[in-house]
């Protein structure tokens, strides 16, 4: 029984631990955080294995995982960094993505771009459009409604457009 | 007209990130030793079925406790310190009578406003039991007076204490020695009582005496006993006021599996970790509203009164309680009935569970010594206790009793209770009394009315 599990969360690791360590990645701008988390994502799929009723899709299905874990690190660590850094006028040293992955500088410029919108225009953004999640699985992993995945997913790309293009006018003054 | 704006290139180049962005293989491969190092660690911990750890087990079985513990007061069937058993004369008595006794009521007769009886006793014992100090007495369980009955049919010993809710009955020996009833031989006693005491359920008829080895004995006997004399049922048997202690154990496991089931399933079929907290949060607030509405806020000297009629002395009535502080009391009773009745203390002590007994003595009630001095030792039970000295008071004119502990006078407290009935106490924190302190009864004008150790005549 344990074999089986652990034999079906390899395979679940083959498939899926890229796109959902690069989805934390953009999700947190933590490179060490994503790490982490990614590895509790799979503890947790593998602790509730019996739990999965293969309604949905597994990749899906660990997406919401994925989710979870990485809204709860928001949330929590929110509050505490921004404490952090007023009274000990402390920055973040921890490695960003951009930084650490293998990417073209275009790429890199998206993960830029990613960072600067708030967190629920960033997701969206990343299952649609990067992980190409269609609409109702999009509203699954994150626990919408299909409209506001449609609606918010409306407003975020105007803005990933307004940061790309502004990006490009702050790189070109200062090189 | 605002121009919308084009979007294709850009969901082009968000189409591409995920393939032109490189996630390193060595940490990948490092993540994923981590996760399989992470379960085989676990695995290696505990016993796992379904998912489901020994830890997990634990931890509901530990909370359970938690629970437990704070529900036991508001559990009815925990809630057993009730004077059970005090009722009519049926549950007064057990259908036993005590090994060595025979009886046979010969006659019940009707006399004016009462009844006449002859009553057939038999020492069935062996050698050496003697059975002696025999008498009859009427008792009251309703706590109505009966020290100052009288009548002809009543008996008033001389130099004796006869307990207050008791009448001793005038008894006529036809046969044999009621004295003092030897192994084999028997006595015929006739008395009469009247009618009032015998219809009402309030009273009870008792037949008290004691069992008591000749010579040196050496061994366990019986002491006094208590038989009920039920004229209505021509029966004689044991006296039984109903079991104090119940058997807790059953309600126990009981409750335990109970909260341990909820707990599971509420655990086990919740998929909603905020449900999970919420639930939990909830059942722990409402068992600690429910101690502490229960436990807390209950009226400390009846709940005092209660846990001091659980002790298995018969015929128990506390007469006063003596708060120490907020966690610990003194209670102070009566016990017994007739001439064989005794005065004691116990020493209680609250905790989670609510007030309990953790020791105390008694000592015959008699009229030899005006100051009754008894000692408790307390160092065992408490720790801020020493010793407790304290005796019933019957000396009317005693206003103070002054105990002398190294050479310096100090007053104990005198309490007046029922209508009339004295006792003192002088309790110590540090000072071992169990020395003889000197204690005196003085009156209004200073002078010694009383004292322990008694003079002695030289």
């Amino acid at each position: 029984m344990g074999n089986d599990k652990k034999i079906e969360l390899e395979k679940w690791y083959q498939l899926y631990s890229d796109a959902i360590f690069k989805y934390i990645c953009m999700m947190t701008r933590d490179y060490q955080q994503a790490e982490d988390l990614t590895q509790e994502t799979f503890i947790r799929a593998y602790n509730n294995m019996e739990t999965f009723e293969r309604k949905s899709e597994t990749k899906t299905w660990l997406f919401r995982i994925a989710h979870n874990m990485t809204i709860d690190y928001l949330r929590k660590n929110k509050p505490l960094r921004i404490l952090e850094s007023f009274l000990l006028n402390k920055k973040d040293t921890a490695p960003l993505p951009e930084d650490v992955l293998h990417m073209k500088e275009n790429i890199r410029e998206i993960y830029r771009a990613l960072g600067n919108l708030k967190h629920s225009y960033r997701e969206v953004i990343i299952l649609r459009k990067i992980k190409d999640f269609s609409i109702q699985e999009t509203s699954d992993i994150l626990g919408w409604s299909e409209n506001k995945v449609k609606v918010t997913l409306h407003r975020a790309m105007p803005l990933l457009q307004k940061e790309l293009g502004r990006e490009e006018a702050v790189y070109e003054e200062t090189t | 007209m605002k121009k919308q704006p084009d979007f294709h290139e850009l969901d082009e180049t968000l189409k591409s990130v995920d393939k032109e962005s490189q996630w390193a293989e060595e940490g990948r491969n490092k993540v994923k030793q981590r996760i399989f190092h992470d379960l085989e660690k676990k695995e290696r911990f505990f016993f796992s079925k379904k998912g489901t750890s020994l830890k997990y087990y634990l931890s509901l079985t530990a909370a359970a406790f938690l629970l437990f513990i704070l529900l036991v007061p508001v559990l009815p069937f925990f809630d057993h310190a009730q004077e059970s058993g005090r009722g009519d004369a049926a549950q007064r008595y057990s259908d036993e009578i005590e090994g060595g006794f025979y009886f046979n009521l010969q006659r019940i007769e009707e006399q004016g406003d009462g009844y006449a009886v002859t009553l057939f006793i038999e020492n069935t014992n062996e050698e050496p039991f003697n059975i002696q100090d025999n008498e009859i007495f009427i008792k009251s369980f309703d706590k109505s007076r009966l020290d100052e009955v009288d009548g002809e049919w009543v008996k008033h010993p001389e130099d004796q204490y006869v307990d207050t809710f008791s009448v001793l009955i005038e008894v006529d020996v036809l046969e044999g020695s009621f004295e003092v009833v030897e192994p084999g031989e028997n006595t015929t006693i006739s008395f009469f009582v009247p009618k009032e005491y015998i219809d009402n359920n309030n009273f009870e008829l008792m037949y008290q005496s004691k069992v008591i080895p000749s010579g040196n004995y050496r061994g366990n006997w019986p002491g006094v006993t208590y038989h009920v004399i039920d004229l209505h049922r021509e029966n004689i048997a044991l006296y039984d006021e109903g079991d104090h202690n119940s058997n807790v154990l059953v309600p126990y496991l009981l409750s335990i599996f109970i909260i341990t089931g909820l707990l599971f399933v509420t655990w086990k079929y919740s998929n909603s970790t905020k449900r999970k907290t919420i639930l939990s949060a909830t059942i722990i607030t409402l068992a600690i509203i429910s101690h502490f509405t229960n436990i807390a806020l209950k009226d400390d000297i009846v709940e005092i009164k209660k846990e001091t009629n659980q002790t298995t002395l018969p015929m128990m009535d506390v007469v006063h309680v003596e708060m120490l502080s907020n966690n610990e009391a003194l209670a102070f009773y009566e016990h017994g009935g007739g001439t064989i009745s005794y005065f004691g203390r116990n020493m209680l002590q609250k905790n989670l569970f609510g007030w309990r007994n953790i020791g105390g003595s008694s000592y015959q009630i008699t009229q030899r010594d005006n100051l009754h001095w008894g000692f408790s030792n307390l160092s065992y039970s408490s720790p801020n206790f020493d010793s407790l000295i304290s005796g019933r008071l019957f000396n009317d004119e005693v206003v103070e009793v002054i105990v002398v502990v190294n050479n310096q006078e100090e007053k104990a407290k005198i309490v007046e209770y029922r209508d009339g009935e004295r006792f003192w106490f002088y309790l110590s924190e540090v000072e071992d009394l169990s020395n003889s302190v000197p204690v005196y009864g003085v009156n209004e004008n200073g002078d010694i009315l009383e004292q322990y150790p008694p003079e002695r005549d030289n």
